[in-house]
């Protein structure tokens, strides 16, 4: 099989210019200026039933046994055609597919202009194969608009030396027809899908806001209950809210439709979005220093997160080396062999650690509970006296869903 | 008052809705996901109300999770519940009370008294 390249054909395949040779039949022109306009005007409605009538009104003024499209695909390379709409004695094999670069379609769509063949089966296996016989079978391109052509309408005459320039002419005239209600199709078929996937993305969209209502509401209850004044919790609940909603800023603006691989962000951006509140006021250097391979954050993996890092800045905003100006927090992790993330986070600077914080606040149940009931990871806390030093163990299976 | 299981695979949600069944003075037992849930509806027979979402990851989502529970353990009540509308949701097994997302307090009391 040649790719791409020109068909070395046997002389008497291609016979196109006998067309002007052979003696034009009597033409009714009258009967096919009203079909046409007839189909014509029935295009914009209904294209997909116009086209049929279309292929149909070739053969019948053609004078042929079978007539059908060949609808250029690109998958799989280098191209196939597929048929379509057939009529007549090939209409079994509608939707079969030909090579683009072994066929009549393929020659017809490289010269861009009509071509009679004459018993193709004879060259090309894939139509004997089939057990058709074609004594001539005349193709011209389709044009999608003013492009180049996108496939090719085909007449098959019942005997040899049937089809004239006539015939090429009606067959030429049908063609740009069929060429205007496929590209009325496409756009018809386009337009749909994209309201299919509006509504399906507003679905999906009234979905998650409903989640995160209930997420809200979550924790607007459980920090009711830990926190003791209005203004703790008000405070309280704001931070962690707005370590959700960068989360969420994150996944928005990757956020590609119907592709939820595509929403995974990095572990790196995350953090540097939820320390930043705490950066230096004139940074001459970052107090934080991030060190790590990439990790994909799957969006499901995005909320938990966020609070157990939100929880780790708070701590440290409260009690650790956040606390002034003086202190900075160094953030490392690597990916184990076990496939576990190995993150350290260590304050340094911070006020002097005396003894070991007693009582578990509500911030920490939700850190130790999101690490290990969510995560199914593992959470340890050493309080050295330089500062907090905290290590948190995630399987990274669980972080990319 | 009731032992209630309460399948959600978002931790937060599941910790929220924890949260307001032991208000309304039930206890509660949590899963992640289907698996977790039969796993704990093996191991005890305490339990009297299943509360599942409809999307979790895992081998089966809500809907099929509610049937099987109601297949082996006929008494136990049910209660989906989901962000979707009921019309988008098909196979409900009967007798289950279907909960919208968001609820609140009020609702999931009333969806507990409902559920038969």
């Amino acid at each position: 099989m040649s790719l791409g390249v020109l068909e070395v054909t046997p002389p008497d395949l291609y016979i196109t210019r006998e067309l002007e040779r052979r003696p034009v039949k009597s033409t009714d022109y009258l009967g096919e200026k009203r079909a046409l306009q007839d189909l014509a005007s029935r295009m914009l409605d209904k294209p997909d039933e116009v086209l049929p009538r279309f292929v149909e009104l070739a053969m019948q003024m053609t004078g042929g046994v079978s007539a059908g499209l060949s609808l250029f695909e690109e998958n799989p390379a280098p191209g196939i055609f597929r048929w379509r709409y057939l009529q007549g004695s090939l209409s079994r094999f509608e939707s079969a597919t030909t090579p683009r670069n072994f066929s009549p379609c393929g020659i017809t769509l490289d010269q861009d202009t009509p071509v009679l063949s004459r018993h193709p089966e004879r060259f090309y296996n894939w139509i004997s194969d089939a057990g058709i016989v074609v004594p001539e079978v005349l193709l011209v391109p389709l044009h999608l608009g003013t492009v180049e052509p996108l496939g090719t309408l085909w007449i098959v005459s019942e005997r040899e030396g049937h089809f004239d320039s006539g015939h090429a002419r009606v067959a030429t005239e049908l063609a740009s027809f069929v060429g205007i209600a496929l590209r009325v199709l496409k756009t018809e078929n386009q337009l749909q899908a994209a309201l299919e996937e509006q509504q399906t993305l507003a679905k999906e969209m009234s979905h998650r806001v409903k989640n995160l209502f209930m997420i809200a509401q979550a924790l607007v209850y459980t920090t009711a209950r830990s926190a003791d004044t209005k203004e703790e919790m008000t405070e309280t609940l704001m931070g962690r809210f707005h370590a959700l909603a960068s989360a969420h800023g994150l996944v928005r603006r990757g956020f590609i439709f119907g592709e939820e691989n595509e929403n995974v962000r990095d572990l790196d951006e995350l953090l540097r979005a939820i320390v930043r509140p705490h950066e230096h006021r004139s940074p001459v250097q970052s107090r934080f220093r991030f060190a790590g391979p990439s990790v994909g954050l799957g969006e499901h993996a995005l909320n938990g997160v966020a609070l157990i890092f939100h929880e780790l800045t708070t701590n440290a905003a409260k009690y650790g080396a956040l606390v002034d100006e003086c202190g900075r927090i160094d953030m490392e992790w690597t990916r184990s062999e076990k496939g576990n993330l190995e993150f350290v986070w260590s304050e340094y600077g911070g006020p002097r650690i005396v003894r070991q914080p007693e009582a578990a606040g509500f911030g920490s149940m939700l850190l130790r509970v999101t690490v290990e009931r969510q995560f199914g990871g593992q959470l340890d806390h050493d309080w050295s006296a330089e500062g907090l030093r905290v290590r948190i163990s995630l399987p990274l299976a669980a972080l990319t869903r | 008052m009731a032992l209630v299981l309460i399948v959600e695979d978002e931790f937060l949600i599941r910790m929220g809705a924890v949260d307001i069944a032991r208000r309304a003075g039930h206890e509660t037992l949590e899963a992640a996901n289907a698996d977790e849930a039969i796993r704990i509806l093996e191991s005890r027979n305490d339990i009297e109300i299943v509360l599942s979402d409809v999307q979790m990851p895992g081998t089966m989502d809500g809907v099929r999770l509610l049937q099987v529970i109601r297949d082996r353990w006929p008494p136990i009540r049910l209660i989906l519940t989901s962000g979707k509308v009921l019309t988008e949701v098909a196979n409900l097994p009967k007798g289950s009370v279907f909960l919208p997302k968001p609820y609140n307090y009020e609702e999931l009391s009333e969806a507990f008294a409902k559920a038969a």
